[in-house]
This record gives structure tokens, C-alpha cells and sequence, in this order.
């Protein structure tokens, strides 16, 4: 599958389809992420498909800064296809700009994310074989088990730095007047209700923050149960359609239409 | 030990306070647990001030604003109402009852009308108990 790929993003990049191509590669021991264009051809025999999660969709979102008029492609799973539709929404990206190279994982990693849909949907191309994933079970519990995880707070903005669905500008988190700088423990549960609160009906359950997290909170089932609870009150599921709108941003027409004000 | 209840409750200065204000001038008696904030627009209560009540003792908080097609700046009613669904949503994942929280529409001639749901209310926070969210803080 790697051979088929490099010759596929190598035919992309001369045929001048894309401008560069965003991917993981291999540098000594690690895997990091890099932009491969026509000046940089020769390196791509150091490409990775690796396993492992990386946020190139807020990556590509810092490149699409500095460079606004190329077109890039990237490589995505399901996650980050996900990420992109969202980003889409909020007009964050365009993906009409974008060539998606889509990889379907493997049940192994499958299993591993507890990722319920493993493939890529809209990618303009997609390799390797698609295998179903499975949705893992809901975790409820109690107010003291919340409060214990969350006490452990070391306040590193580790989650809202990684996700790729926090692209505001301004982040109330750190506002002064509502989170107090230096100083420890953080207003738990404030802090991260805030963040669940800003993520609901927005999180695509990718995992990257409870990765990241380095006191282990379990962010992840959070966002997952308050994500199921969105979806009966409102319908709505985040990364799914590309078209549908977020129910509690876009109000204007929606106000319009139902009650002509 | 007779516990004490504190209920919060974010008004809207165009309607739902004006309402309270009126139960006020006709003599109609509501709990003296609900204490009561004047707030620019029932939209502008963001979860973050919903959260900070919670944890700074508020065992209930509702919050009221216009009925709909009313607000004074168009739709923040309807954020509000929105908003409060889904913090109910996030209350209900951490084990912490929904209840606790609710909107309600109430205009400016609805005196009565505030004072039944702030009796209402408090009943039902009563029946609950207290909520300790500090954590021994």
C-alpha cells in the first residue's frame, strides 16, 4: 500500500494537481509531519503510514494561513476527514481547495481507537481495504468520580492546544476575568465543563486530548456521553454530513424560518 | 441540621425581571432561597457563569427571558433556551440531576406567573437537597 501511495502523491505533485502534500514521515526515531513539494520529491521514499494519531488538520490549517492561494492535499483517515468537514462548516477551510488521500485503517487500529466508522467518505481517492469499526460502550459515571479525574487538572491547555476543533482566536479559557492565571488547582469542574460545553455537538471523538492529557483525565468518554445526549435532543451528529448545520450556531435563518422574526 | 438551599436565578432586564419586579410592587410572596440577578439578555448567560454558580454554592439556577419573538435583540432567547438544553445535557453525563437547572419564559405583566415558578422551583430543589460540588474545598 506505501508504494502505491508514493506513486500516487508523486503523479499529484507533478502533474501540478496540488502544490504540496501534507503527510508523516520518518525522522530518525519518530514520525513527523511534513510538506512535500516538487523541490522536495526525492525525500518521499522516508514516508510513514504508521499508525499512529497526529492533528494534520490543524497543521494544514497553519499552512493554508501563510500560504491562502496554493492547493494542498493531505492524508487522511476517518478522524481526521472528520476534522476537515467540521473545519469546513465553520468556513475554517474550504475543501474544495483540498485534495484528500484517504487511507482506511486497519481493524487492529480500529479496535485499538474504539473508532466506530474506521474509513474515509468523501477522500477523492482511498487505499486500503475498509473494515468495520465498533462503538464501544457508554461510560456513565457518578459526580465524584468526575470531580476526583478532574482535581488532577494540571492546567497545561494541553487538550484545547491539540484539538483541531479549537481554532477560536480568542479562547474563553483564557480569559483573566474568568479563569485565574498562575494558579493551581484550576477551577475544576468550571474549566472543563466550559470545554466540553464548546465542544458538544462539535467533537468527533478522535481521542487526541485524552492522549495528550498528561494527568489522564478521561476526556474522551466525556464528550462522547455528552455527544449521544446532543444527538436526542437536537439530531444532530457532528462530522457526518457536510451540509448540516450545527444547531445552536447559525441561528439567523433558522429564526427566520420558524418564526419570521 | 436544617440544610439551606440557595437558588439562583438569571432575569432579563426587558421581561422576565420587569416581571419579578412586578410580583414584587403587588405583594406576591415567592421564597426568599431565590435570589435574583439582572442580566442584559437571557442569551448572555453563558455556561461559564451557569458552571461558576453551581460550584460557588447555588444548589438550583434557572434562568428566565422573554417569550419567544419578544427579546429585545431578536433571538437571544432562543440561544438561551438552546444553551440550557444542552448544559442540561453535560449536568445529566456528570451524575449531577438536570433538574437542577431551567429556563423559563416569563414577560413583564407575568407577575404571577413568577411567582408559581419560583415556588415551583424551589419545591422541586427542596425535595433534591443540596448540591456539593466544592469537593471539600
Amino acid at each position: 500500500m506505501e508504494d502505491k501511495v508514493k506513486e500516487k502523491i508523486k503523479e499529484i505533485i507533478i502533474n501540478k494537481e496540488v502544490d504540496g502534500f501534507l503527510v508523516l514521515k520518518r525522522y530518525f526515531n519518530y514520525v513527523v509531519p511534513y510538506l512535500f513539494t516538487e523541490k522536495n520529491l526525492e525525500d518521499l521514499e522516508e514516508l510513514s503510514l504508521e499508525e499512529v494519531k497526529y492533528p494534520l488538520a490543524r497543521i494544514i490549517l497553519k499552512i493554508k494561513k501563510f500560504y491562502p492561494d496554493k492547493k494542498f492535499g493531505i492524508l487522511v483517515r476517518g478522524c481526521d476527514e472528520k476534522h476537515l468537514i467540521e473545519l469546513n462548516k465553520y468556513k475554517k477551510i474550504n475543501l474544495k481547495e483540498l485534495y484528500l488521500l484517504g487511507i482506511n485503517c486497519s481493524k487492529n487500529l480500529a479496535l485499538k481507537c474504539e473508532c466506530p466508522s474506521p474509513y474515509t467518505k468523501i477522500a477523492n481517492i482511498s487505499f486500503g481495504e475498509r473494515v468495520e469499526g465498533k462503538n464501544f460502550e457508554v461510560f456513565h459515571k457518578d459526580l465524584s468520580f468526575w470531580l476526583e479525574k478532574f482535581s488532577r487538572c494540571i492546567k497545561c491547555y494541553g487538550c484545547r492546544s491539540i484539538c483541531p476543533l479549537c481554532f477560536c482566536n480568542n479562547c474563553s479559557l483564557e480569559e483573566e476575568l474568568l479563569v485565574k492565571r498562575g494558579f493551581l488547582p484550576v477551577d475544576y469542574p468550571i474549566f472543563h465543563l466550559v470545554r466540553a460545553y464548546h465542544l458538544a455537538g462539535r467533537c468527533i471523538e478522535c481521542g487526541l486530548c485524552e492522549e495528550t492529557c498528561p494527568a489522564e483525565i478521561p476526556l474522551r468518554k466525556l464528550y462522547k456521553e455528552i455527544n449521544e445526549k446532543f444527538y436526542q435532543i437536537f439530531g444532530y451528529k457532528p462530522g457526518e454530513d457536510i451540509e448540516e448545520k450545527h444547531p445552536l450556531e447559525f441561528l439567523e435563518e433558522e429564526v427566520k424560518e420558524k418564526y419570521g422574526i | 441540621m436544617k440544610e439551606n438551599i440557595k437558588i439562583l436565578g438569571f432575569l432579563c432586564q426587558w421581561c422576565a425581571y420587569q416581571g419579578a419586579d412586578l410580583a414584587g410592587t403587588s405583594r406576591l410572596i415567592y421564597p426568599a432561597e431565590v435570589k435574583l440577578i439582572k442580566v442584559p439578555c437571557s442569551g448572555r448567560v453563558s455556561a461559564h457563569i451557569i458552571f461558576k454558580a453551581f460550584q460557588k454554592g447555588a444548589d438550583g439556577v434557572f434562568v428566565a427571558g422573554c417569550h419567544i419573538g419578544d427579546c429585545h435583540f431578536k433571538c437571544g432567547n432562543i440561544i438561551a433556551e438552546k444553551r440550557i438544553k444542552v448544559i442540561k445535557a453535560i449536568l445529566d453525563s456528570l451524575g449531577i440531576e438536570p433538574i437542577r437547572l431551567d429556563f423559563f419564559f416569563i414577560s413583564a405583566s407575568e407577575g404571577l406567573k413568577f411567582k408559581k415558578v419560583a415556588e415551583e422551583f424551589y419545591a422541586q430543589i427542596k425535595k433534591m437537597g443540596s448540591l456539593n460540588l466544592n469537593h471539600g474545598r
